[in-house]
């Protein structure tokens, strides 16, 4: 019964976007040595699921959506030590990092585009802005993503993607990440010159062309 | 000499004094506690050694409240824009009120409504309507980005095109480097340029624009400094703290301009937008915008600096109702709260494109809002008195009276594009719209105009700086 009522709170936690009390019964959950997959299967995600169909039908709104997936981000964390603590494993959507290109400081469109992605079940690293070459290698070594996204609104930062894209052949890593560009600056005849595997010219069909890109459904 | 601008006399105010004391005190704070990040190595050690509290590693840069007061007292209320002819330089400051145009990404091809990316002859063609229209007191690069050239030197491109396209000033920029070359290139032409420094919110001096602000500053260019957080997104969600924020973003520039040359002249510009929270996108059409434009001009002369805004913008993506009543809204609202240096012209789709038929569509609304400006003259000749005693009741009447061919031209504005006539004569010329109007005047103009020439010697040596700037920033 109990645990049937923390799944409840997860979930509402992260509708109603209150970091604080997702992660009290994320604390609750591995305290009660219940199945932390379960909680973030049955808990997290639709939570999430909720809100960003809620933001798509236009009912919700910017800061709902991001509040959300701090929210979520924060329990997970917590769910997260917990499985990888006993060894279970949780299905993944995807893992995805993120990041403007060197040179470039446009942060919002980037951020949407993450938020949006986590709000799809995604697991999503936000590098930042200014991102440089070897900081994205850096991060595909790290954290082994499936994808890599780029962001650049500047015409003179366009080439940074291109310039990521040999580093990663180079370092031999090319055929372990999908690359995804976006940005103001980038056409989609640009991401297929620079050989990207997908271009998004807006959050929603970023976050369309990274589930055609990994197979997902929906 | 300058260039007649229009004058705004008592200026349409929105915050009490009370409340600019609250923005400055709350800015003070901020600039001291949390301070900037400066990009710039060269920079932060100006700042250090003029009294800052600067961490390199970080690159955090926290200001004494005595140095911002010292740099707001450096910076003079008023100062010239020099042109190469003198009759266009600007008198920024007082009770001036300017019009400049607005840049795009792309531009919009009049007659298909298509945007387009630029070349290097369709840009020298949008500032030839720039130079022959007369609301555009000012420019500002009509595109930020050329097609056909390196994307590294595009920005020292648009500015030779302009140079070599109007004699009328010019706005500079700092980004990717293009400030060093841009004030060698005003130089050989006997001209100043207002130099354009643009804030990264929150409290970010990107190197370029650190550089821009010492290049500017040190070259005796007087410059703007631009800060534009997106309400909700980049700044607070709410106006006044979006105007504290704005407000430390300016003062933190000006502090690195005035100790690089103190007394420069700097204009405080505002660019702040609120985000639409249901597309992620700047509502830059918004009235939100004009309020804070009201704010930003009331805080410019608080500090005693002349004031700009980096809009009047629309969302709209063609020249449509919506252009027109989002952007006549904000120019309105600019004009009357007495801003220095308004932008209206040309700008669609926020930033995206420039419009040469919105370019004229929008010289006429500055005619219009120019005119509110200059107000009623109220003397003996134009009170009339003995005029109206002299026509009496009907069957007199004023259209035949010497009085009214004297007096109706100064006193009424003929629109270029607007239609006036009835019913009928409209239809037997064709019923054409405000669009189908301007883009005749744009065509018309942008085939035809011719500007004053660059002198001759000006040219070889605005060649010779871009021939360098490529050979240094194009990395073979
Ligand atoms: C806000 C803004 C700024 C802010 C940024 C604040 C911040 N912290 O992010 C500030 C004021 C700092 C700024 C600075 C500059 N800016 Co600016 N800026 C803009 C503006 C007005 C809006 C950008 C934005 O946030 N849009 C809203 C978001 C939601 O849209 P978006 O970024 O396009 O993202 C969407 C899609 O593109 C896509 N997407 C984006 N990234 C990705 C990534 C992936 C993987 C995918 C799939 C999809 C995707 O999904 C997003 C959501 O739908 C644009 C004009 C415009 N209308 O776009 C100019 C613009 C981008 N800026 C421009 C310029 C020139 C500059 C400056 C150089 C100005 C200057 N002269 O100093 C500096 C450069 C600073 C730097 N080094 O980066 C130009 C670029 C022109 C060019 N030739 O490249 C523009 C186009 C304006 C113009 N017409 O001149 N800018």
């Amino acid at each position: 019964m109990i645990e049937n009522d923390l799944i409840a709170e997860l979930k509402e936690a992260v509708i109603q976007g209150i970091p604080e009390k997702a992660v009290a019964a994320a604390e609750r959950v591995v305290e009660l040595q219940m199945d932390p997959v379960e909680a973030f299967e049955s808990g997290l995600k639709p939570g999430i699921s909720e809100v960003g169909e809620g933001f798509a039908s236009g009912k919700l709104y910017l800061p709902d959506l991001v509040l959300s997936a701090e929210t979520m981000k924060a329990a997970a964390k917590v769910l997260e030590a917990e499985i990888s603590r006993t060894g279970t494993k949780r299905s993944e959507v995807g893992k995805v990092v993120l990041g403007t290109v060197q040179g470039d400081l446009h942060d919002i469109g980037k951020t949407i585009v993450a938020t949006l992605l986590s709000s799809h079940g995604f697991d999503v690293i936000d590098l930042g802005v200014n991102i440089s070459p070897d900081q994205y290698i850096e991060a595909v070594r790290r954290e082994k993503p499936d994808v890599i996204g780029m962001s650049s609104l500047l015409t003179v930062t366009a080439k940074e993607l291109g310039i990521v894209i040999s580093k990663l052949k180079e370092q031999d890593l090319r055929e372990d990440v999908k690359v995804i560009v976006g940005g103001g600056a980038v056409t989609s005849s640009y991401a297929e010159e620079i050989e990207a595997d997908g271009y998004g010219q807006n959050a929603e069909l970023g976050v369309r062309m990274t589930k055609f890109l990994l197979s997902v459904e929906g | 000499m300058a260039l007649e601008g229009f004058r705004c006399k008592n200026p349409y105010e929105i915050l009490s004094a009370d409340e600019i004391e609250k923005i400055h005190v709350g800015s003070l704070e901020v600039l001291e506690e949390t301070g900037i990040s400066v990009a710039d190595r060269r920079s932060r050690q100006i700042l250090e050694d003029g009294g800052c509290q600067v961490d390199h590693e970080t690159e955090r840069v926290k200001f004494p409240p005595d140095l911002v007061q010292w740099a707001i007292d450096q910076c003079p209320d008023r100062f010239t824009l020099r042109a190469r002819n003198p009759e266009l330089s600007l008198d920024l400051g007082g009770d001036l009120v300017y019009f400049a145009s607005f840049p795009g990404f792309t531009w919009l091809d009049p007659e298909t409504q298509t945007r387009r990316e630029a070349s290097v002859d369709d840009c020298a063609m949008l500032v030839r309507l720039c130079d022959a229209l007369p609301m555009v007191h000012t420019l500002c690069q009509p595109v930020a980005h050329l097609g056909d050239k390196p994307p590294e030197v595009e920005l020292e491109w648009v500015h030779a095109i302009e140079l070599r396209n109007t004699d009328k000033t010019i706005m500079g920029t700092a980004f990717g480097g293009s400030s060093k070359w841009l004030v060698k290139m005003v130089e050989v032409c006997d001209q100043q340029t207002l130099g354009g420094i643009c804030i990264a919110s929150p409290l970010v001096i990107p190197a370029d624009q650190a550089q821009g602000i010492l290049d500017y500053a040190e070259s005796g260019n007087p410059q703007l400094i631009l800060s534009g957080p997106s309400k909700g997104a980049t700044g607070p969600a709410t106006m006044a703290g979006t105007l504290v924020l704005q407000n430390v973003e300016i003062l933190g520039g000006t502090v690195l301009a005035q100790l690089a040359n103190p007394g420069c002249g700097v204009m405080y510009m505002g660019y702040a937008t609120p985000m639409d929270m249901r597309f992620g996108t700047m509502a830059s059409g918004s009235a939100e915008v004009g309020i804070m434009a009201v704010a930003t001009a009331q805080l410019a002369r608080y500090y005693g600096m002349p004031s700009g805004v980096f809009f009047p913008m629309t969302d709209a993506k063609t020249p449509d109702p919506q252009a027109v009543y989002e952007k006549h809204l904000q120019t309105f609202l600019c004009a009357t709260a007495g801003v220095n240096y308004i932008m209206p012209l040309g700008g669609l789709d926020n930033e995206g494109t420039h419009s040469p038929v919105q370019m004229v569509i929008d010289n006429e609304i500055c005619r219009m809002v120019g005119k509110v400006l200059e107000g009623i003259q109220v003397d003996e000749e134009r009170l009339a008195i003995d005029l109206i005693k002299e026509v009496g009741p009907v069957p007199g009447n004023y259209l035949k009276t010497e009085h009214t061919r004297q007096h109706w031209q100064e006193e009424y504005l003929i629109p270029e594009v607007g239609v006036r006539e009835e019913f009928n004569t409209w239809v037997m010329s064709g019923s054409k719209g405000v669009v189908e109007r301007a883009t005749e005047i744009a065509r018309q103009l942008m085939d035809t105009h011719q500007p004053n020439p660059l002198p001759k010697e000006a040219e070889v040596e605005l060649q010779k700086i871009l021939v360098a700037a490529e050979a240094e920033k194009i990395v073979q």
